[in-house]
């Protein structure tokens, strides 16, 4: 068991941080059950992890690759599974915010048609992150990152055309 | 549509999400995983037992005031012994492939290749064990011809050494394909899924 500091630690960083994983949530899980099940199971997973973490990376750098890579292995459930409620019946609220902006609409729908590994380019790019820091994240050489960003643009342009 | 121009909308999609509370997070944290290779890994555990109680029917094979140098003449036993050892090193690194799949750190393309690499190796090694499992079988048949371990088999003998080596291809050559295809249907869905994603990747 870890001990109690630690435990407040890591609560305290998920909080500053809790954008950042409903972001993930909503770029790879399309429907609320889904992103609240997936929110679940990076959290769980950051924290069986934590003691891994030596803070040579920023935490968000370190929390970022932990939920990338809960949504892109599979780790998560694959059939959509009844929610699990907390104790005191409370949850983040994971519905679907998107939906209710036109715009955010047509950002996530298009982003949805991209494969996995660009939804999390794309992510990261929204995210203001520098080039530096996606190669971290990624494991992607920075050329390599800035090609694949100029052809996800025009691809995301195709597509919002059609 | 330009995707810079969505940057300030995303970014402030989840201004208007309900903070998470402590306990949210502490609840969270003492969950146990639903993800399938958690669940494999539970399964995969329960597995782990089976052997060490089965040992119990073995005993008598390893200690001699129990009759170890008659139950040691019985090929059978001894064949059914190696048969449920090799399985339960399979069930071992079946174990910890799947403990060491649900690794979550390191950069993406890092994880996918440590992934990859585990499970070739996982893959890898339940041939060779199964395969020499299934010529060690035939091999020890053959050599209890000539040191008469167990003369339940002893009537192979008067078997033509064609037509024996015929019988042991007919029996384990299907037993080979079921394996491979087995395990196909297991791990190569999960290999080509890695590589797929690795593909993304270039």
């Amino acid at each position: 068991m870890k001990p109690e500091d630690i435990h407040s630690a890591f609560t305290r960083l998920i909080r500053e941080h809790e954008r950042m994983i409903y972001k993930v949530c909503f770029m790879y899980a399309d429907n609320s059950t889904y992103r609240q099940d997936l929110y679940q199971e990076i959290v769980l997973q950051a924290w069986k992890g934590y003691d891994g973490f030596r803070g040579e990376a920023k935490f968000s750098t370190w929390l970022y690759q932990v939920a990338l890579n809960t949504a892109i292995a599979g780790l998560r459930k694959d059939k959509r599974l009844e929610l699990t409620h907390m104790p005191d019946g409370s949850l983040p609220d994971m519905a679907d915010n998107a939906a209710n902006n036109e715009q955010l609409e047509i950002l996530y729908t298009a982003i949805a048609k991209l494969n996995e590994i660009e939804k999390a380019i794309v992510m990261l790019y929204l995210d203001d992150k520098s080039y530096d820091e996606m190669q971290e994240i990624m494991g992607i050489a920075n050329g390599a990152l800035r090609v694949k960003m100029t052809r996800i643009k025009e691809k995301l342009r195709q597509i919002t055309k059609k | 549509m330009e995707l810079d121009d969505f940057k300030e909308l995303y970014n402030n999609q989840s201004s208007d999400q309900p903070a998470l509370t402590n306990q949210n997070i502490k609840d969270m944290t003492t969950l146990e995983s639903q993800g399938p290779l958690a669940l494999l890994h539970n399964k995969t555990k329960y597995t782990l037992f089976l052997f060490p109680l089965s040992i119990v029917f073995f005993v008598k094979l390893f200690i001699p005031s129990l009759g170890a140098g008659e139950i040691g003449h019985n090929l059978t036993t001894w064949l059914v012994f190696i048969i449920l050892f090799t399985e339960y090193i399979v069930a071992i690194l079946n174990y910890f492939t799947i403990k060491n799949m649900q690794n979550t750190s390191g950069n993406i393309k890092a994880n996918l290749l440590y992934k990859l690499s585990l499970l070739k190796r996982r893959y890898k090694w339940y041939f060779i064990l199964h395969i020499g499992l299934l010529l060690l079988i035939p091999v020890l048949l053959e050599l209890n011809l000539y040191f008469h371990f167990d003369n339940r088999f002893e009537g192979l003998v008067n078997f033509n050494p064609l037509l024996r080596i015929a019988f042991y291809a007919a029996i384990f050559i299907p037993l080979y394909i079921f394996k491979k295809r087995f395990q196909q249907h297991n791990y190569l869905q999960h290999l080509n899924k890695l590589n797929g994603l690795l593909e993304q990747m270039d």
